[in-house]
């Protein structure tokens, strides 16, 4: 696995929000073509913000990130549009559109992507069967509950097949027969070439797999699960 | 039928289609189309009408036959006639009856009686193509009659001047109504955006593209102006024509100011620009605004 090269490699990287102090300092870390790695740490450690900067939604304030080998403050707009479109994101508030379907949600990469229907129709109604919403495709997200929505989220972030997935508590909001199912879809995904990438603080998740483990303290990142 | 069976429904539009003051934004765009559909049907009005008063105009001459003494009035104006006659064999001439002409100067001599000894000008009409001035004046000069000869050019060019001030007023309003309509969708375009921008943020995450997101606006604003536009012109067309059929249009004659087949096909055509306005607006808008927001990073 490490003879591969880097999907994602940050050297020294530093954000801070507006004049705010340092939310991320120094971090340097990289995620090998085909890896799974866990991210953990205590509540407001950076988590969230150093995935964001990984799924080009932040700019550091200094340091270099290299995405897909590119280092990102060169990427032209539509090169960035192009990465971000081999990067599936599960985020903890789930950014549902309330007015599509379960089924819309969830087929929105490939729509964006410029696919017709009839190309994407099976692909989507198999993976709500699979993660458990194929009698809830043509709800709304108000309906749903918080587990439904997590895997509604889930779904739309890995139904374009990601080379990358990156998710934020993916598990946080199901109960532990959906939370290891989703895990598995995970792996399985990781199995055909994905790089998986998740923050969670859920040490039996982690224990679940023998994964990559790197935390964040106090705006660092470090290998290994914390002490 | 539902995903499963594979003969899904259509995708649904990624974009809500009820917006919060969607409603008022469409009486806005209509009285917008409403209004600029009246200024184009009257800047068009005007145009036709100045054309019908110079060609009438153009096509007429008013001869003052001069007299010395009152009891000659008949025998100058037949002769006049006859010259001019001889002169223009095909147009209409007409002696104006010496009653007629008589009272002609009552709004300045005002209700006193006129002597019968005042020597009234004889006056003669005559109307058709290519009356040249100076050759009835020849004529007339000729046969030893002492005349005036009037083209009616200075009017001509009073009520030419009018027609295109009201021309320019028509197509100044025109242009002032779509200045405002694009103002209105580019406000409303930045609106939509911050009001959708959850949607957007998904949409960027995805990895859709400016012009991706920039569409979306870009046909949401066309279907409300092409919709907006069809309403207000198709109003401003039944106005305009409940005012062909009842309005009297101050005397002026409606012949000329009613709308016409020509003027559908105009209205028509203002309404297509009136929705590629609409639709540029909210290109530009989203563009701009996506490429703003991008930098703010």
């Amino acid at each position: 696995m490490s003879s591969l090269p880097d999907l994602v490699n940050f050297e020294r990287v530093a954000l801070r929000y507006g004049r705010g102090p340092e939310v991320l300092s120094d971090a340097t870390l990289d995620l090998p073509q085909g890896s799974f790695t866990f991210l953990t740490g205590p509540s407001g450690a950076g988590k969230s913000t150093l995935l964001k900067l990984c799924y080009l939604s932040l700019i550091p304030s200094r340091g270099l990130i290299r995405m897909f080998g590119r280092d990102s403050a060169l990427l032209s707009n539509p090169e960035r549009q192009a990465i971000k479109r081999r990067i599936g994101v599960v985020l903890q508030d789930f950014h549902l559109i309330e007015h599509l379907s379960v089924y819309e949600n969830v087929a929105l990469p490939l729509r964006v992507s410029g696919q017709s229907r009839a190309a994407y129709n099976d692909d989507v109604v198999e993976l709500l069967q699979w993660v458990g919403l194929g009698h809830r495709m043509q709800a709304y997200p108000p309906t749903l509950s918080g587990g439904e929505k997590q895997r509604c989220a889930i779904a739309r972030a890995v139904i374009a097949k990601p080379d990358l997935l990156i998710a934020d508590e993916p598990t946080g909001n199901v109960d532990p027969v959906i939370g290891r199912r989703l895990l598995r879809l995970f792996s399985e995904m990781n199995r055909m070439g994905t790089t998986v990438l998740i923050a969670t603080h859920d040490t039996h998740l982690i224990d679940e797999l023998d994964a990559r483990v790197l935390r964040i303290e106090d705006g660092r990142v470090f290998k290994g699960k914390p002490e | 039928m539902s995903p499963a069976t594979g003969n899904a429904p259509q995708e649904a539009p990624l974009l809500p289609g009820k917006l919060r003051n969607g409603r008022a934004l469409w009486v806005v765009l209509i009285i917008m189309a409403l209004l600029a559909g009246c200024a184009l049907l009257f800047a068009r009005g005007s145009m036709r009408l100045s054309g019908d008063w110079q060609r009438q105009l153009s096509d007429t001459l008013t001869v003052q036959v001069m007299l010395d003494e009152a009891g000659a009035w008949e025998e100058a104006t037949s002769r006049a006639r006859y010259v001019l006659g001889e002169t223009f064999p095909g147009a209409d001439i007409s002696i104006v009856p010496q009653s007629e002409a008589r009272a002609l100067l009552q709004p300045w001599l005002g209700n006193a009686e006129l002597p019968d000894s005042l020597p009234v000008p004889g006056l003669i009409n005559l109307t058709g193509e290519n009356l040249a001035v100076q050759k009835a004046q020849t004529a007339l000069d000729d046969a030893g009659l002492s005349v005036n000869i009037d083209d009616n050019s200075r009017y001509a060019n009073q009520l030419s001047t009018t027609a295109r001030r009201l021309v320019t007023i028509g197509i100044s309003t025109l242009a002032l109504i779509l200045l405002a309509a694009l103002s209105v969708n580019i406000f409303a375009t930045r609106a939509g955006m911050t009001a959708q921008k959850e949607i957007i943020r998904v949409l960027v995450q995805v990895g859709a593209s400016d012009e991706f997101i920039a569409k979306l606006f870009v046909g949401q604003a066309a279907r409300r102006g092409t919709l907006g536009a069809a309403i207000g012109l198709g109003l401003s067309a039944v106005l305009w024509l409940c005012l062909s059929i009842f309005g009297e249009w101050g005397g002026l004659g409606w012949a000329g100011f009613a709308a016409g087949v020509s003027d559908v096909v105009w209205l028509i055509g203002l309404g297509i620009i009136f929705a590629i306005i609409c639709a540029a607006a909210a290109g530009v808008t989203a563009t701009r605004q996506l490429a703003f927001e991008r930098k703010r990073l």
